[in-house]
Formats: C-alpha cells, structure tokens, sequence
C-alpha cells in the first residue's frame, strides 16, 4: 500500500447533494443535479443513478445513455426518439468534479455506472460491480456487471474511487482502491430505510447504523476520507433512508444528514490524513501480495 | 414499543402515502373504516402531511361515497393490518394498503385494539392471543421458518387454520396494492407467496 500522498496538496471542499430523484423523470433530475452543482465546492457527489431513479424497470434500456470519456452527456430520456426533449448539458458550468449516477448504455449493459463529470464532460466512470438480485432488488434482471476497478485524480491531487451501494458492502474492493492509494472513497447509494419499528442509534432506520459503521471501518483502517451519498425520498412503497454521512481518515463523522433532501459542505485535508495515519503503521506494513497470494489459495 | 417507534414507522406511512398523491396527482387520501383503531392510528399518521394534502375518513366503505371521492382525484386507502390482510381470501380493492405492514400487535401497542374479520380475531383467541398468533406468522413469513416450525408453539387445532387461512389469500396477493415498506417482507415488494 502507497504511502501517504503529499500534506501539502490543497484542501478539498467536498459536496454530498442528497437528492430525491424522481422516478424516470430525467429532465427534473438532471435539473436538480445541475442546481446542485452550482455550489462552490470541488467535488460534488450524488446519489446512485441520480439521473434516473432507482426502480427503473424495463424502462433500464431507454434512459440508457452512452458515456463516452470526454465527451458531454447526452441522456435518454426514456421517450420515442422525435419526442425526446432537449435536455441542458448536465453540471456543465460546476467548477468542480460532478459525480453523478446514471444508466449507461454500452456492450453487456445497460450498466448501473457513477460518471465524473467535469465542466459536464465524463472524465471517468464506474460501472457498479456487485448487482443486489435478492429479496426487494432485482438489478441483476435489469443491468449488466461492471468488471473493472479505477481511480481518478482531481485537478487539485485527491486521488480518488467509486464505489455503487452494494459494491461498499464487499470490503475486498476498498481493499484495492485503498491499495491503489486513493485519499478519498466516494460511494454512491439508494439504500431503502430497513428496521424503522428498532430505529438506528442516531437514524430513523436501523440500517443507517450499518452504513455508518462500514464507513468509518474503511476510513479508519486505510487513513483514507470516506464520503456516502445516499438518496432520499420514496418510490412506490420503499422510502429511502438517506443518512448521507463524510468519516475522516480517524474513523469520526465529520459531517452527516438527516432522512431528508439537502447538501452537506465539508472540507477535507490531507493533513487529517497524516495525522490518522501516523499513530500507526497499518498502510506502511499492508502485504497485498501475500493477501493475492493467499487468496489464490482459496480459489479453485 | 415505544412511541418513537411509532412516530418513525408513522413518518414512513405517511411519505409513502404523499408520494402516492404527488405521483397520481390525487387531491388526498379517503381512509375508509375510519372508525377502527387501525382507521384512528392511519388518520393520526397523516395528520401532520401538511397543506393541500387532504383526509376524508369514512365509516365503513360506503361505496358510493368512497367512488364520489375516488371520481374526484382521490385515493382510496383501507387500513387493514398485515395480520388481517395475510390471513384473508382477498386483498381489498383500494389504492393504499398503509398498514398492510403493520401487524395488529404492533396496532394494538399503538392504538390500544384491533380489528379483524371474525375468523381471524377467533383464530387469536384460539392461538392465545393476538401476540402469540402474530409471533408465529412473524416466523414463517418475514424470518421464513418453515411452517412447521414457525406454528409448532401454537395450539394443534390453530395451525392447519391458519395455513388454510393463508393459503386461500394467496391467489389475491399476487396483485397486491401500494403498501409502505416497514418489515423484512412486504406485500407487493418482497413478500412472494
């Protein structure tokens, strides 16, 4: 595992819009990301297929939007071609990094994918790796997996990764971003509010203390800035619990929401990061050969 | 329970049921059977919803009544409980089922009683009570034991009725109405038989 990256890379403001997407209506999210965007901040992260909402359906593969690098979107609204209205570019004039989750048409696909966009240009994308197919989530009937694991960098040095709602609930891949260095773990969600009659030690929702816990786990173990962006609102009978939380590279909450829709503004340093790390010798010490090694073992 | 809980689980019900509004452009919610404690517990859960959200509670399901206010934007909600609705032949033919994830214990620690249809309240009876029935089917429906083993506490005769209770409802539940997500299994989300 990677030292840890310069202290004297600039502080990063940090945005988490906990929106409300509404269902298949492209056009008023994507209107409700850009109104988002126009905070002053250097990454603006939202929720799991912001763009569309989350319960798609069949409908998966006409909102399904090519995502070419460095190109500007142009999403799918989901209507006949010569009834598609002209959606305005998307964050376009953001002054940092949107992240923004969408359905992404492509081979294999649709894919469920977290895009970067910068000045509403895809600079990078994730396609979401771990499909919940079980119980209330049907997303392996409707998307194809993602297969791969990246990181991007901002203009001002944060080395960062994506994750998608249940791709967080697999440590092994923030195990390999954090290996690949990463200073700050973005994860995208629409979590559904479970175990509201037991309610959570500080949520509405039982299942919000889950979430709480595996963030600041992550961030602790790797020294790293762990920032969740949960949806909220309902759909059909499922409410989502939003809960949008940033832990620091010491396993604290820096900042967190409520079950409703708004933005948290949070500044993160690298020096927090320093500071977490050096009590400790966890990253100087990691052997990802001897875990590959040993996980080979375990494989048929 | 507690009256937090109650409040939490309340919030839920009630944004389910303003998102239902907002989506099929309703002008409120008629609560039919209004008079029952699950009809009491429904109306104070949408008390708070708000301006230009509007409540008519009926008695009973007066059909001409409830049809004058659906033909007028309105939706139609009865608040039947989980037990109530599990162990009945047919689901009822509303737009809102809000409490059909609250199970009548959980109804009667909030509003003091339940209602039902008279073969569920004596199946209760039989079963020792409303708690130890809906304990048993909290077993086999949301922690999915298998029913032998979910029922095998309650009374020999009580079993085989309520299982036949079930399953005649079961033809009805495959077209369930919105129901607000509350338990591990709901009705029309994940709650498959």
């Amino acid at each position: 595992m990677e030292a840890p990256t310069g202290v004297d890379r600039p502080a990063l403001r940090l945005g988490i819009a906990q929106l409300a997407p509404r269902l298949r209506d492209v056009p008023a999210n994507a209107a409700a990301i850009t109104a988002a965007a126009a905070a002053d901040v250097d990454i603006l992260l939202t929720p799991e297929l912001s763009l569309t909402g989350y319960d798609v359906g069949d409908a998966v593969h006409h909102l399904a939007t090519p995502v070419v690098t460095g190109s500007l979107l142009r999403p799918r609204t989901g209507r006949l071609p010569d009834d598609e209205p002209d959606v305005p570019d998307v964050a376009a004039d953001a002054a940092g990094d949107v992240v923004i989750g969408l359905v992404e048409a492509a081979p294999g696909g649709p894919f469920n994918t977290g895009c970067v966009l910068r000045q509403g240009r895809v600079v990078f994308r994730h396609r979401k790796l771990y499909l919940p197919t079980y119980g209330m989530f049907d997303e392996g009937r409707w998307f194809g997996r993602g297969d791969s694991l990246d990181t991007w960098t901002t203009p001002s040095g944060w080395h960062c990764g994506l994750l998608i709602c249940e791709d967080f609930w697999h440590p092994g891949l923030a195990y390999v971003l954090a290996t690949r260095g990463i200073d700050l773990l973005l994860v995208q969600a629409a979590a559904p509010g479970r175990g509201v009659w037991q309610g959570g030690e500080e949520d509405a929702f039982a299942s919000a203390d889950v979430w709480r816990r595996i963030a600041r786990t992550t961030a602790q173990l790797y020294g790293i800035h762990v920032a969740l962006c949960n949806r909220s609102g309902v759909e059909g009978g499922v409410m989502f619990a939003g809960g949008s939380l940033v832990a620091g590279p010491d396993g604290s909450i820096l900042a967190a929401s409520d079950t409703g829709t708004g933005l948290l503004e949070v500044e993160l340093t690298a020096g927090e990061q320093g500071r977490a790390r050096q009590p400790y010798a966890h990253a100087r010490d990691d052997d990802a050969r001897l875990v590959v090694r040993e996980l080979q073992r375990c494989l048929p | 329970m507690t009256a937090a809980a109650g409040a939490r689980v309340g919030a839920v019900v009630r944004a389910v049921c303003m998102a239902a509004c907002t989506d099929a452009a309703a002008s409120g919610i008629v609560i039919t059977y209004a008079e029952t404690p699950e009809g009491r517990l429904l109306a104070d859960w949408l008390a708070d919803a708000g301006a230009g959200f509007r409540i008519w509670r009926e008695q009973g399901s007066a059909c001409t009544v409830v049809e004058e206010r659906r033909s007028g934007g309105a939706l139609v909600a009865h608040p039947a409980s989980k037990t109530q609705l599990l162990l009945s032949a047919r689901l009822p033919l509303v737009d809102l089922l809000p409490l059909g994830d609250v199970w009548a214990s959980q109804v009667t620690a909030l509003a003091g009683s339940w209602t039902g249809p008279e073969a569920v309240r004596r199946l209760a009876e039989a079963a020792g009570g409303i708690d130890v029935l809906d304990r048993a089917m909290q077993q086999m429906v949301e922690e999915r034991q298998p029913a032998a083993v979910a029922l095998a506490g309650l009374p020999a005769d009580v079993a085989p009725e309520l299982l036949a209770l079930y399953e005649a409802g079961r033809h009805s539940r495959l077209r369930p109405r919105l129901t607000p997500k509350l338990t591990a299994r709901t009705l029309g989300i994940d709650l498959f038989d």
